[in-house]
């Protein structure tokens, strides 16, 4: 019996990955901790970037990505700026909004770092229409019995075969504490990036790389983990950090010593812009955006650094791909970085799919054996040590020496909940293991 | 300046164990700014009641924390609201505590976790998914605004008609009305209008308009509500006139 392929994570990458092989007949498992629609890619404010205008080309747009991602990174830019355009076709026939001029012509903003206007955007919920036109189109082939979702499952780890592929992942369902294994027949990462671990002092809704640190302990390549883009309009909230909309630096947006003054801007097209990212900010703060300066942060935002692919899409690790925000080197927008490559990485996975057959399934007993006991012993600790605590300081970006003291305390950590039933400090444990490798590559890096 | 603010919390283990539902109470910190979703992440360090024990920390569901994504949708006060956009001081009753209770409607996970796959499935009933575009089509902005569902929940709980097995629901049928109405949807417009003609669809739909009410997104489901009754009763005529005399179509009777 065959086995499907596997797609980990249900953002805007896993979206396209499992719709692009899904397209092309092959069977597809989908397992991720939450649905697209609360995924971190759709609270995301981001448009397209492709070169659309008559002023621009694929080679203008590749030039702009290099000198921000550095020359090392023209081999997973070239052919994402040579798709884009053709991509944003692809979503027009799937009728996402972009906001067009009165001639019917796509509107291309102009962002900072770009040479040319080359930005489409429906208001600044892009990615949730782009993400919503693919679950529409998902939902057809998980009817037609192609596609398989398992939502609130979080892979703890991947299963290699004796000849040292990837040949499934264990992983935990939320809801009930089940522990399953997955055979596969290729898998691929659609994780995000690992933002989080440069996040202090708050609830950062980024991901600390659990699931980078899990492919690294099976030996996949990492580059520039440590690299960071910043985004120049968060504001805090409440606790939480929000962002607005970076398109509103096209219309004149610029902060000054920390605030942000809209008020002597055009409302219209701010608010066609941003509007629902200033409503969201007015409910949050009880004051108007559009009048009073807005005190704002400069702060990380997406990593640049992550897994090393080949054009192939191929991590380091035989059987394991990757897309989207986990791979290293993607510079500009996060959406045109994930679906511009979604063909590309179906296509070498089909190739993969082809040249192995099923995979041995006994490999996984072993490793749900191993997440059964681990489960158990996490669970039955009952140290005064706190994994919120933990997971607080790992994010002060720790040193070596640091980071082990913090392992050490991991080690003698109470979750406070016996229970594998929907235990928030469970989930966390398992982000922390993974986050701890990586982690440490961070810490070693020159 | 902070004040407390008492939390009181339905709780429960698991579906399967009915018998440990229970109200627990919890003195959290208030700033202004404060939301209950920041009070519920702040609870999770130190989750002890108000008589002085140390409880397991209280479940709940939270995504992108930034009013965006619909994931922490619960009832506060016994009203639909989404966790990370209410505010806690603004929350407080005049007087006892502030009630956070899960959804009732969809299955309960545990504590205030429901489990949101009903939703999908009252999408699927009605046939609300895509098929391959085949031309080019512009979708008029203006269909922007149907067209931003996060598939909250909120919607589906305050409908007095809602149900697990019965009525899909204004977001469901906001959906229909959506890919009906985009070029690359059009192929189904006909098959997705039969299945809204169903059991579960447009006729269970009482009119009471709390859908719009609730909506974070601020969608206006009746409209869509409303628009898709237009067309079913216009599809509906068109079935009849195909086989008998127009004048026999009177739309309403059974």
């Amino acid at each position: 019996m065959s086995a499907p392929t596997l797609v980990i994570g249900e953002g805007i990458a896993g979206q396209a990955a499992a719709l692009a092989l899904a397209e092309r007949g092959i069977q597809v498992l989908v397992l991720a901790e939450r649905p697209a629609e609360h995924s971190e890619s759709v609270s995301r404010h981001d448009g397209l970037d492709a070169a659309l205008g008559d002023d621009d080309s694929p080679e203008r747009h590749l030039e702009d990505l290099l000198a921000a991602a550095g020359e090392a990174a023209r081999p997973v830019l070239a052919p994402l700026t040579e798709a884009a355009p053709a991509l944003v076709d692809a979503l027009c026939r799937l009728d996402v909004p972009f906001e067009r001029a009165r001639n019917g012509e796509l509107c291309l903003v102009k962002l900072p770092g770009s040479s040319r206007a080359r930005s489409v955007h429906a208001s600044c919920e892009t990615a949730r229409h782009v993400s919503r036109r693919l679950a529409a189109r998902l939902l057809r082939h998980e009817v037609e019995g192609r596609l398989e979702r398992r939502i609130g499952w979080r892979v703890i780890d991947l299963v290699r075969d004796g000849e040292g592929r990837v040949c499934g992942a264990v992983a935990q369902c939320f809801a009930t504490g089940e522990i399953r294994g997955f055979a596969a027949t290729g898998t691929c990462l659609a994780t995000g990036g690992h933002a989080g671990l440069f996040m202090a002092d708050t609830h950062a809704p980024a991901g600390l790389g659990a699931m980078t640190g899990i492919a690294v302990r099976h030996g996949a390549e990492l580059v520039a983990p440590g690299s960071v883009s910043h985004h120049p309009f968060c504001y805090r909230a409440g606790g939480f950090v929000r962002r607005l909309p970076r398109r509103i630096a096209a219309l004149g947006a610029e902060p000054e010593a920390g605030l942000l003054d809209l008020s002597k801007l055009d409302r219209a097209p701010l608010r066609a812009a941003a509007g629902s990212a200033l409503e969201a900010y007015a409910r949050a703060t009880g004051a108007d955006p559009y009048a009073e300066p807005i005190a704002v942060e400069t702060m990380p935002d997406r990593t640049l650094g992550g897994l090393e692919i080949t054009p192939e899409h191929a991590t380091s690790v035989a059987g394991l791909f990757a897309i989207g925000g986990v791979v290293a080197g993607y510079a500009g927008s996060p959406l045109t970085a994930a679906l511009s490559t979604a063909k590309p990485l179906s296509e070498a996975m089909q190739r993969y799919a082809e040249e192995h057959g099923a995979p041995e399934e006994r490999a996984l007993d072993a490793v749900v054996k191993r997440v059964e006991r681990r489960t158990e012993e996490l669970l039955g600790r009952e140290g005064d040590e706190s994994v919120l605590e933990i997971a607080r300081e790992l994010r002060r970006q720790p040193s070596r020496d640091e980071l082990d003291a913090l392992v050490a305390r991991f080690e003698e950590a109470g979750l406070g909940d016996g229970s594998p039933r929907a235990n928030g400090a469970l989930s966390l444990a398992w982000e922390l293991e993974g986050a701890f490798v990586l982690a440490r590559r961070i810490a070693e890096a020159p | 300046m902070s004040e407390k603010v008492v939390l009181r919390i339905l709780r429960q283990d698991s579906p399967a164990e009915p018998e440990t539902r229970r109200f627990e109470e919890f003195a959290v910190k208030a700033a202004p700014g404060d939301s209950i979703a920041s009070a519920l992440f702040a609870l999770r360090a130190s989750p002890v009641t108000l008589d002085g024990q140390r409880v397991a920390p209280v479940a709940f569901e939270s995504a992108c924390r930034g009013d965006r994504c619909g994931a922490c949708t619960l009832l506060v006060n016994g009203h639909v609201r989404s966790a990370c956009r209410t505010s806690l001081l603004g929350a407080r009753p005049k007087r006892g505590p502030v009630v956070l209770e899960p959804l009732s409607k969809l299955p309960l996970v545990r504590d205030l976790i429901v489990d949101k796959s009903p939703l999908r499935a009252a999408r699927q009933r009605l046939g609300a998914w895509l098929e391959e575009p085949t031309e080019e089509a512009h979708a008029p902005f203006a269909l922007a605004v149907i067209d931003r569902c996060s598939e909250c929940g909120a919607c589906f709980e305050a409908c007095p008609e809602t149900s697990r097995d019965g009525f899909a629901g204004a977001a469901a049928l906001n959906e229909v009305r959506l890919l009906n109405a985009l070029g690359a949807g059009a192929a189904r417009a006909s098959a997705r209008l039969d299945a809204v003609m169903g059991p579960g669809g447009i006729a269970d739909c009482g009119k009471a308009r709390v859908c719009v009410e609730v909506c974070p997104e601020g969608i206006p489901l009746f409209d869509s509500i409303l628009g898709l009754e237009r067309d079913a009763t216009r599809r509906w005529l068109g079935t009849l006139s195909g086989r008998r005399a127009p004048a026999a179509a009177r739309p309403g009777r059974k």
